[in-house]
């Protein structure tokens, strides 16, 4: 199964304020340059020698899923199943990519690994003595396209990449490499033009990308798509205010120190199991769900706990430093043994030892305290405003407002809250029906009578008062538990499916709903408890960077799909806010 | 006037005026809502992992028509009154 990367939003078109002032390939300039012999072979070579290079393996066998590690086949990466190269670009090109969402926004396209040649046409033009002129034509090709994309109320930029032979200017059309043909692409001009002629590369008019009529696709060399990709970052910088600009720019010598200091994360970073180790699931699957948290990866990943320089003793920081830096640096795909963090939580918390099965949201409680106190950010002991990592990620507020019904004065309590416990079932009217997600929030957030009596410190009198929560700040991750396991006359789990969204909308929530604001968050982690009461089994389905779900069972992890994660019986859920405003 | 030289006409204004991009940007975010881009990407991707042979126009010709299928009614019918009010605006009377 190849590792072709999907990407959610659609691509964003931000209308180029600065306008770039292009020097358009026009047909003069070009026919200047009329020695324009490219010695490839004349006329269509054999397609049938293209090779296929489709990457079959699954994304957990992970030899072969990113193509550049020592598969014949993936030498030529091509384009459709290069996953390297779709979706995750930042820059507004045209592709569904993911600009505007936070779990794909921080990834950054690390385009084509080096020996990516293409297609066997683009290395026989490259290896020939009009390789220079090739570049040359493709430089100037690429300049232009990405340079007329962003002006998108100017008729000239359209005009200069209009089909030659039908006209039509809203459409897909292939800039010959080889010559000043503009062709399309739905009436199949361009098409007839490598066959015609035998100009078999064509370069998309919009994207810059080469276009390869030989293979019928889309290709992508490591030389062409450096300099694609080049022009691409300088248009992007240029957009931006001269001070940020500065910021980008990186000296040569940097740029090598970077390069020869640092290790390419292997394929499928961060993709690995856990190893049962007696009971642990509970473990496993909180520990994924940090390992595929964003903003705590991410902020692992740049260094803040350095387990090397950390002289704490048994600190829990150190061991999930560590566990990120295995993940996401050796190559081995077999199940991760915590050994070492196991006794770490035990000595830190003797209630964890033991080979019994323990609740994972208790344990995420545990270890995301643990994470705090372990931090060397960590700041006031008010929790509202610590700047550790923890509380920057999961931290928001509830507000508590207690309306006295005799003398309509409210108390307000403003708490600091970590996670959101819901009740699956609305007791008083229809105890037995199990409510969806949104339904579950909407009866946390609603006004609700005590039942016991409470003297108002306003009127003075005891009264049934109101009390109503709302979440008054939102966190950037919200954590919700599905309360499942009553402990009530007698100890029951509720196993019913609770149907919860892919995107939740928690502005109905919020303590001031009526503001135009949508606060919308994305599902990245589900975590599932399968079995009995005190008997069972945790497993969980996690998002990764390229929007793909995984499930992850101990040591085994299989890919998923959203039509699945949204059929599982949820206990955890993991949102995280889709844009940061 | 000819065909051609109306047709050129009508997309010179609505390129400088701006429409094309706001129809555009406007479609593109109906599509994102209704799910269209998720379902197309899912079809693009089963039907990658299926064929042996994988290259983009073979993708085109397997994805193209079910893709136009799959766009809801609701948008084609209100992108076809935002274009014909634009048509009914540069009109002469």
């Amino acid at each position: 199964m190849s590792t072709v990367i999907v990407s959610r939003a659609p691509p964003t078109n931000d209308p180029n304020t600065k306008r770039a002032s292009p020097s358009p390939r026009s047909s003069t300039s070009l026919s200047s340059s009329n020695k324009r012999k490219f010695s490839v072979s004349n006329g269509l070579p054999d397609p049938s020698r293209s090779p296929s290079v489709a990457r079959k393996t699954a994304p957990v066998e992970s030899s072969s899923a990113h193509g550049s590690q020592g598969s014949p086949s993936a030498a030529s990466s091509n384009g459709t199943t290069n996953g390297e190269n779709n979706s995750v670009s930042t820059a507004s090109d045209g592709k569904y990519n993911s600009d505007s969402s936070i779990m794909s926004g921080i990834n950054m396209d690390r385009g084509v690994p080096q020996h990516a040649v293409g297609c066997v046409h683009v290395k026989q033009l490259l290896s020939s003595p009009s390789q220079e002129l090739a570049l040359k034509s493709y430089r100037q090709a690429v300049r232009v396209a990405l340079e007329l994309r962003d002006r998108t109320s100017d008729m000239s930029a359209f005009q200069v990449r209009r089909c030659r032979i039908c006209g039509e200017l809203l459409t897909t059309t292939f800039m010959c490499l080889q010559c000043p043909s503009v062709g399309c692409r739905r009436s199949k001009h361009a098409e007839a033009h490598s066959r015609d002629i035998g100009h078999i590369f064509g370069i998309d008019s919009r994207s810059g990308h080469l276009y390869c009529f030989a293979c019928k696709d889309y290709v992508y060399n490591y030389t062409l798509e450096k300099i694609r990709k080049e022009r691409e970052e300088l248009l992007e910088a240029k957009k931006l205010k001269k001070r940020s600009r500065k910021a980008l720019q990186i000296s040569a010598d940097d740029e090598m120190l970077v390069e020869q200091n640092s290790k390419v994360p292997p394929c499928q970073a961060g993709l690995r199991g856990f190893q049962n180790m007696g009971s642990t699931c509970f473990m496993s699957v909180i520990l994924q769900s940090l390992i595929h948290n964003p903003i705590i990866r991410n902020d692992f990943l740049s260094g803040s706990h350095d387990s090397n320089r950390c002289q704490r003793e048994n600190c829990l920081g150190c061991r999930i430093d560590e566990i990120f830096a295995e993940f996401f640096t050796s190559p081995t795909t077999t199940g991760f043994g915590p050994a070492l963090l196991l006794t770490t939580a035990w000595k830190t918390q003797r209630s964890l030892a033991g080979y019994s099965e323990q609740d994972a949201h208790e344990f995420l409680q545990f270890i995301l305290d643990q994470l705090h106190a372990t931090s060397d950010a960590k700041s006031s002991s008010d929790a509202d405003y610590c700047g550790c990592i923890v509380h920057r990620t999961f931290c928001g507020q509830l507000q508590s407002d207690i309306v006295c019904p005799n003398c309509k004065s409210a108390t307000v309590t403003i708490d600091p809250l970590m996670d959101l416990s819901l009740e699956l079932r609305d007791r008083k009217s229809d105890s037995s029906r199990i409510l969806s997600l949104q339904q579950c929030l909407e009866k946390f957030t609603s006004p609700e009578k005590l039942e016991t009596k409470y003297m108002c410190s306003f009127c003075s009198t005891r009264q049934e008062v109101t009390k109503q929560l709302t979440v008054k700040r939102l966190p950037l991750v919200l954590s919700i538990q599905l309360k499942r396991f009553e402990h009530a006359l007698k100890s029951n789990k509720i196993d019913d499916h609770v149907s919860f969204p892919m995107q939740l909308d928690m502005t109905p929530y919020t303590t001031n709903s009526r503001s135009k604001k949508s606060y919308i968050y994305e599902l990245f982690g589900v975590v599932c408890h399968h079995g009995k009461i005190n008997t069972g089994h945790y497993t969980c389905s996690m998002k990764n960077r390229e929007g793909l779900w995984f499930n992850f069972d101990d040591a085994m992890v299989t890919l998923s799909s959203e039509k699945q994660v949204l059929k599982s019986n949820a206990y955890l859920l993991f949102y995280i806010i889709k844009e940061l405003s | 006037m000819a065909d051609a030289q109306i047709r050129a006409k009508v997309n010179q204004k609505l390129i400088e005026s701006g429409e094309y991009e706001r129809l555009s940007q406007y479609l593109r975010q109906k599509l994102i809502e209704d799910g269209w881009y998720d379902q197309v990407t899912e079809l693009a991707s089963d039907t990658l992992r299926a064929q042996e042979n994988p290259n983009f126009e073979n993708l085109v010709d397997l994805v193209e028509p079910e893709a136009l299928a799959l766009v809801p009614e609701y948008v084609k019918i209100e992108l076809l009154g935002m274009i014909k009010r634009f048509l009914e605006g540069i009109v002469d009377k």
